[in-house]
């Protein structure tokens, strides 16, 4: 049988290359990936963190299309993940005769970082059309001393045109795990699903197409003082916004949430927060990189 | 002591500790972002709280407590089952992404577990120092012998009261009001129940999303129900 779906899978396995020259250590990668996958041009920024922009070359997926997604960094890492445009996902119910009831796309994500190391993975939007099926899952393991921040954009149809994402289904899965020999100790789950249900509740989305998610996982002994200064300033942040916008407060870290309709103005407050993590953790301020987040040629 | 039926009623009567609680759960602040005064608004939220809400993963993790409750009595898989149980536990309570919220089941957890040891049923296996509310929920009904579905659907039953008494507290309802509003409940929580008992973990996902966020911002107004 003809195989009619896409199978791509990227690996990356970050590590710290203490040889080169200078003072900082510079973060360098190994990696193999296949297509639609395809990696940008690598830098580092003077912290000697790798930023690397992925591209998915198909421009966008369609029923039955699975992406595998593996990124390991090795100790004192630091890495900047993100894509070079927004994620398309094409609808799939009521396309094909012989699936009227369309079938999902995937993606698996496997993230593992090790001791004193810190990876950022903001990736661009995912804009699901009207009836697209996209199913999306991640797990990430987190050792005691490292850190991860998460952002996941949604817009549920192209609805500045006035598309709604109709049958369509985003599903996320979102696992993070600190390392722990005896069992399972979860940092932070999350299971999303977004559909025409959720669009119209009240209580859902209320008919706002853009819903994001920022997720700081911090290290383990992370002051706490310093981290109620940061949800002190994100608030301020917040306050200077109409759109809607929450944080709670994680065991280790937090979780903000955006709901508007806008992408624009999510990628604007969650770079204000990025920023602010940046500073309280020490860490050199983000700088314009062409690509997401900072590919609006807007004043932050 | 000795075990009955009626035990059940118990867990859900209003005068026990865990009745006697009465969080809005995010309720209050959902109304007042929205401006809602009017009762259909609460029986909307608690309808698709039920259908689409964060509720049904705590629904559906009762059951898998009482199955691993019910393997280690059967002495089935020791080890690797009270793995499970820390696991799960711990699982269910990362999944409640604002502090208000965790303290909440953590509070009513504790307050169950000792209801449960004076009734002579004290928790065998190992804890994490904080536990969530549906593994005391289904510690509760594995020792007084109540079905699963009975489990789920007192679960359900027991939340929506709580969340109808909340909301007399914080809109003019009525109390007959409220108590139809419980009876019109009554069908869809047999009906989640049942669907909730057919699936796995990995497939029950939330889309209450706008409720979620108001949990978070609750610690922003100021009220005396979310900690009672």
């Amino acid at each position: 049988m003809i195989k009619t779906s896409w199978e791509g899978n990227c690996f990356l396995n970050f590590f710290n290359n203490k040889t080169s020259l200078g003072n900082v250590n510079k973060t360098i990668f190994k990696s193999k990936s296949t297509s639609p996958y395809k990696l940008l041009k690598s830098t580092n920024d003077q912290e000697g963190r790798c930023i690397l922009p992925v591209l998915h070359t198909a421009g966008g997926l369609v029923g039955g299309d699975l992406l595998v997604f593996e990124v390991n960094l090795e100790k004192n890492s630091k890495v900047l993940l993100t894509t070079s445009s927004a994620q398309k996902v094409y609808g799939s119910v009521g396309i094909s005769k012989i699936n009227p009831k369309g079938t999902f796309s995937r993606q698996k994500s496997l993230i593992k970082i090790l001791d004193n190391s810190h990876l950022e993975y903001l990736p661009q939007e995912t804009i699901i059309f009207a009836n697209g099926l996209y199913d999306q899952k991640f797990k990430v393991y987190i050792s005691e001393t490292s850190s991860f921040l998460f952002t996941d954009l949604i817009r549920l149809g192209r609805s500045s045109s006035g598309e709604s994402i109709e049958s369509g289904v985003f599903r996320s899965k979102l696992e993070i795990i600190r390392n722990n020999d005896l069992y399972d100790d979860w940092e932070y789950v999350d299971q999303i699903e977004l559909s025409k249900a959720s669009y119209v509740a009240k209580s859902g989305m209320d008919y706002m197409p853009v819903f994001g998610s920022l997720i700081w996982i911090c290290e383990k002994d992370f002051s706490k003082s310093k981290r109620n200064n940061l949800v002190a300033n994100i608030k301020k942040i917040f306050e200077e916004t109409d759109n809607n916008l929450s944080i709670g407060i994680l065991e280790n870290g937090f979780s903000v949430r955006f709901l508007g309709s806008s992408s624009q103005d999510a990628r604007k407050c969650f770079f204000c927060i990025w920023k602010q993590i940046r500073s309280v953790c020490g860490f050199c301020e983000p700088k314009y990189q062409g690509v997401w987040p900072l590919q609006d040629s807007m004043n932050y | 002591m000795s075990k009955s039926h009626l035990l059940k009623y118990l867990l859900i009567s209003p005068n026990l500790p865990v009745g006697g609680f009465c969080y809005s759960e995010g309720l209050e602040c959902y109304l007042h972002t929205k401006d809602l005064k009017d009762s259909n608004s609460v029986k909307e939220l608690i309808i698709s709280e039920l259908k689409i809400g964060q509720i049904r993963l705590d629904a559906r993790l009762l059951c898998d407590f009482f199955d691993i409750f019910n393997e280690l009595n059967d002495g089935k898989n020791l080890k690797s089952n009270l793995q499970k149980l820390l696991s799960l536990d711990k699982w269910i309570l990362s999944s409640k992404d604002s502090l208000e919220l965790r303290e909440q089941q953590i509070q009513m957890a504790k307050s169950l577990f000792d209801l449960t040891k004076e009734f002579g049923f004290e928790y065998l296996y190992k804890k994490n120092k904080k536990n969530s509310w549906p593994l005391s929920w289904s510690w509760a009904c594995y020792c007084f012998e109540i079905t699963k579905l009975e489990m789920v659907e007192n679960f359900f039953f027991s939340w929506s009261a709580n969340q109808l008494s909340a909301a007399l507290r914080i809109i003019p309802i009525g109390s007959t009001k409220a108590q139809l509003i419980q009876r019109d409940l009554l069908a869809i929580i047999s009906k989640v129940s049942k669907e909730i008992m057919d699936k796995e973990i990995d497939d029950i996902y939330f889309g209450n999303v706008g409720l979620a966020m108001a949990q978070q911002n609750h610690n922003e107004l100021y009220t005396k129900l979310f900690r009672n």
